[in-house]
């Protein structure tokens, strides 16, 4: 996996460089618009980085000049302008996510998963079932097993799930699932996502052996299956 | 007060005394123009009355020649100049030959050819006397005599003199009077925007808001005294908010900026692995604190300053309530709050989702913050004509009516410890997005005991 980072700040690029290098991810690093656009014109990269105030050319038309190009390379924006107007505009652009500045590695990390699973997928037949585990989830019916045993959902614990069982095994943050769940581009004050995944949670988890839905401290949560051995994601109960 | 001396020079150089001696001027001039003119009427009107008199004059010698010859004409003569004094009339009688046969009265002609109709005459100066003017007539009487008749213009003249002194006593009575009143009002004026100055410029140097002119009468001065003090407490007011809100950032975010540093400094003291993992994990919970202060500060600014994109799409206004409702029932349920709701559905408005989301989302926030467990929240929409009201009331604490005014402004919480989570920020990013969508927002006791905040947005 080889990532670039467009990101004309030094020390932030090689925090960011460094700090994707523990999650075990290789970065290159140009540091204005036109170096960002020759290199990734040159080299193949498995996600591009692009922040959107640059020296030479703006982030949002190098990623433009690299769509009409036809490259198809998940692409993360990272801006200092958080409202929802440049977010519209950076994904307009072609921009495959958007976080603003200044963001929580976790976050980011999480993010960047979440992009890599979808460009796996990306082309292959929409699906109709997922299944994780023993948790299995038919997207037509709308009915929702665990070891066989139905489990009766309400529409919004279906969607929140849904996600989850599309980001198994990968750290999900608050604010990704207000954005894709909720689509609220804001963060309440209040814990108000924690209860929801707790009856989640309560509904998937309580009666069975070993549980799925997983708290990541200070981070978000994880569905695994549940035979998946936790690694260094702490557990929280509830 | 400035020395006399050096505040009447300076009074010199306003605007009021410029306007004065502009005034005085212009006064003045006119008055000239306007005697000028009846100067030179007047004297008009005077030789043509002379000319009529030199003319009936001519008429009457001719008469009294043929009637008794030049012997009844010169007894004519004396006795006329008799009658009508020698000093201002002068007759000459010449014989065919041009020999003077008769001399009366005191003017002393040049020698002149007879001429036509009347006329202007110098009089030459003799002896001591000064020369003149007059007026004068030549005709003949019969074929013998050319006679010259001629009258002074003295009199005319010292008439007009005596107009024109009087004019110049009149100016500069006028002058006098004119510039006294007007360094008297000027001096008024004058000293009303000296006032002015002197407040301004101690304003200026003692960045001390709190002084206002004095307002005497019902003038434009006291107009303007008025509106500037009206002013001057706007600005007041507003500086004092730019305090308080930075008093408040300094607390909100010097508070967190100190404990890191503390935490981390005495962290960087012991040397134990545990505890920085410990320290950094707490510093990071702070670092999200100040990020949200920071975030929420941002969007107040932009959208109180109008800098906020906002994009009004028709919305389901009923919708979006639920929505909401969906995401903080689950909370209030477990904070044994009870959630009742009135929500008429398909209530449309023009709107951007994400901001009134925030809007109710920071109201529910609020109302389960402060309701206690067993508490009521109530959440109802209705049409009122062209707007759409929305109250969330609740069973809580309330708000005491001296704060209700408050709770909107920034960084003003009602828990004065600030010990619940919170920015402060909340209920202010409530009132300007509600604003931006030119709706309001207000708060009053609610039925149900607590606080209600009543919105109201316009439908379009």
């Amino acid at each position: 996996m080889k990532f670039l980072i467009i990101e004309d700040d030094n020390s932030a690029a090689d925090f960011l460089r460094q700090g994707l290098g523990n999650f075990g991810y290789e970065a290159d690093v140009a540091h204005d618009g036109e170096e960002g656009l020759d290199m990734a014109r040159k080299n193949d990269y498995d996600l591009w980085l692009i922040d959107v105030m640059l020296p030479k050319r703006d982030g949002l038309s190098v990623l433009k000049s690299l769509r009409d190009e036809g490259k198809q390379v998940p692409a993360l924006i990272l801006s200092a302008r958080g409202q929802v107007d440049d977010r519209v505009e950076g994904l307009r652009a072609g921009g495959d996510d958007y976080v603003v500045k200044p963001y929580a590695l976790n976050e980011l990390q999480a993010r960047i998963e979440a992009l890599l699973r979808r460009a796996k997928n990306y082309g292959k037949h929409p699906e109709t079932e997922l299944t994780v585990g023993d948790l299995h989830m038919d997207l037509l019916t709308r009915k929702v097993t665990r070891a066989g045993q139905e489990i009766y959902l309400k529409p919004r614990e279906f969607r929140l799930l849904e996600y989850f069982m599309r980001h198994a095994g990968q750290v999900v943050t608050r604010t990704m699932l207000l954005e894709n769940v909720w689509d609220y581009y804001f963060d309440p004050q209040t814990n108000v996502v924690d209860v929801h995944i707790s009856r989640l949670r309560y509904k998937i988890d309580k009666y069975f052996p070993k549980p799925m839905l997983h708290t990541v401290r200070g981070t978000g949560y994880v569905l695994r299956a549940a035979d998946d051995a936790p690694q260094e994601a702490g557990r929280n109960g509830e | 007060m400035p020395p006399p001396l050096a505040s009447f020079l300076r009074f010199f150089r306003s605007t009021p005394a410029r306007l004065t001696v502009g005034f005085v001027s212009l006064f003045l001039v006119g008055t000239l123009l306007v005697f000028a003119y009846l100067s030179f009427q007047i004297k008009a009107a005077l030789i043509a009355q002379i000319d009529k008199a030199l003319l009936d004059q001519q008429s009457l010698l001719t008469v009294q020649y043929r009637d008794s010859g030049a012997a009844g004409l010169f007894r004519a003569i004396e006795s006329e100049l008799l009658s009508k004094g020698k000093r201002e009339r002068n007759y000459r009688i010449l014989d065919r030959n041009g020999r003077v046969v008769f001399e009366a009265g005191e003017l002393t002609l040049p020698e002149v050819k007879p001429f036509k109709g009347v006329q202007d005459m110098r009089i030459p100066p003799v002896g001591g006397e000064p020369g003149g003017h007059a007026r004068a007539v030549s005709f003949r009487l019969g074929d013998r005599y050319t006679v010259y008749l001629a009258h002074s213009t003295q009199s005319i003249d010292r008439t007009m003199q005596g107009f024109w002194m009087a004019l110049i006593q009149a100016l500069v009575l006028i002058l006098l009077v004119g510039l006294g009143l007007g360094y008297w009002l000027g001096r008024r004026f004058w000293s009303q925007i000296e006032a002015f100055n002197q407040m301004a410029m101690k304003i200026v140097h003692s960045a001390n808001l709190s002084s206002r002119l004095p307002v005497s009468g019902d003038d434009e001065f006291a107009a303007l005294a008025t509106n500037m003090n009206a002013m001057l407490e706007r600005i007041e007011k507003l500086f004092q908010g730019i305090r308080q809100v930075s008093d408040n950032i300094a607390h909100d975010l010097r508070s967190p900026l100190t404990r890191l540093r503390a935490d981390v400094e005495v962290a960087l003291q012991q040397n134990d692995p545990a505890k920085y993992r410990e320290t950094l994990e707490r510093a990071l919970e702070e670092l999200q604190k100040m990020q949200e202060i920071f975030q929420s500060l941002l969007s107040l600014g932009q959208a109180e300053a109008g800098s906020l994109q906002i994009r009004k799409k028709p919305l389901d206004l009923s919708a979006l309530l639920e929505d909401v409702v969906e995401l903080y029932g689950p909370l209030m349920e477990e904070k044994e709050q009870t959630l009742t709701t009135r929500i008429p559905p398909g209530v449309t408005i023009s709107g951007d989702r994400q901001l009134l989301a925030q809007v109710f989302s920071n109201l529910f926030d609020n109302a389960i913050k402060y309701v206690p467990a067993g508490g009521v929240i109530e959440l109802a929409m209705a049409r009122r004509g062209e707007r759409v009201e929305i109250v969330l009331a609740d069973s809580g604490p309330g708000i005491v009516p001296e704060m209700r005014s408050k709770v909107f402004d920034r960084f003003v919480r009602l828990d004065p410890s600030r010990t619940l989570p919170g920015t402060g920020l909340g209920l202010s990013l409530v009132k300007a997005f509600v604003e931006l969508h030119g709706g309001s927002v207000s708060v009053s006791d609610s039925r149900l005991g607590g606080a209600a905040f009543t919105i109201l947005l316009p439908v379009q």
